[in-house]
């Protein structure tokens, strides 16, 4: 089924055509809202929303973009605006913590390990991830798009609506930054 | 290994990876979660028109409406009719009481 005609169907209910678009691109939306969550479940929320979302504003689609562009777009948004949520809660669970409201202890969230990296990097991959956590969203959004799924510069400008050498930027920066909080986090003795 | 090997052995770990799936079902699981936002969407709603000050709003909004609607077809309808009646008593050259003499002894079927 070419694009054009299963935008059509989806903008008609059709719901054999929303079985198929699912089926499609449940690993790509599923595997980018990982890379940007770390954290399984929360993944498939974000998935999940994502579908429901692409069902409901289907109408809005005018077909500018590729139709997995505009997943891509959807799910980063939607997974940097769970993290922020996140954080929200947290920083409310903490001040409730300082005043002895909540007497729930604190926990740190365990290593991240994606399901995907081959065994032998699964260590050096969960403090890669530990390390994508501490970046700025727009980084975080782009480095996430480049390495797990392998988009091209031009591509990541189309999902973040920017230009190929802001997207250059950004990536550069995020390589940057990743150093340095590696170099920081996991001094290792050597030399 | 040094340093500078370590990080790069970092940076570069997560070469040559695959992609994650989410777990079986998951289109069931999507549907699920569409009738549940529906049935929770129609509830919300049902909750809040069930709320008293809503209901009491909605209610006296609704015979506001009605009194309104009901005023004002009476001024529109009314004026017409007196003036229709009264040129209907000057072309008969007779008074409305004899109209309504008319009406009220007319045949009911």
């Amino acid at each position: 089924m070419d694009e054009q005609t299963l935008v059509e169907k989806l903008k008609n209910g059709d719901e054999e055509a929303f079985r198929f678009m699912v089926t499609t691109w449940q690993n790509m939306v599923y595997n980018t809202a990982l890379g940007i969550l770390h954290h399984a479940e929360d993944a498939e929320d974000v998935a999940q929303e994502v579908f429901v979302q692409v069902y409901e504003s289907i109408r809005n689609f005018k077909q500018e973009s590729k139709l997995s562009t505009w997943l891509y777009r959807i799910t980063t948004s939607k997974a940097l605006d769970h993290i922020r949520k996140k954080k929200r809660k947290k920083r409310f669970a903490f001040v409730q913590h300082l005043f002895g409201e909540n007497n729930e202890i604190m926990v740190q969230p365990p290593d991240f390990h994606h399901p995907g990296v081959v065994l032998d990097n699964k260590e050096n991959a969960a403090m890669l991830f530990s390390a994508i956590d501490k970046l700025p969203d727009n980084q975080k959004a782009a480095f996430v798009l480049n390495k797990l799924e392998g988009l091209n510069y031009q591509e990541i400008s189309e999902v973040l609506q920017t230009t190929v050498s802001a997207v250059e930027s950004l990536l550069h920066r995020a390589k940057s930054n990743l150093r340095r909080t590696l170099e920081k986090r996991y001094q290792v003795p050597g030399r | 290994m040094d340093n500078h090997d370590k990080i790069n052995a970092i940076m570069t770990s997560l070469d040559g990876m695959e992609q994650a799936a989410p777990g079986p079902f998951f289109y069931t699981r999507v549907r699920a979660r569409m009738q549940q936002e529906n049935t929770t969407a129609l509830s919300g709603l049902v909750a809040f028109f069930s709320r008293p000050v809503v209901a009491v709003s909605v209610l006296a909004l609704i015979f506001l409406m009605n009194t309104a609607a009901f005023l004002y077809q009476k001024e529109k309808n009314g004026q017409p009719s007196e003036q229709a009646e009264q040129s209907l008593a000057d072309d008969y050259n007779t008074t409305l009481a004899t109209n309504s003499y008319y009406v009220e002894n007319s045949d009911p079927q």
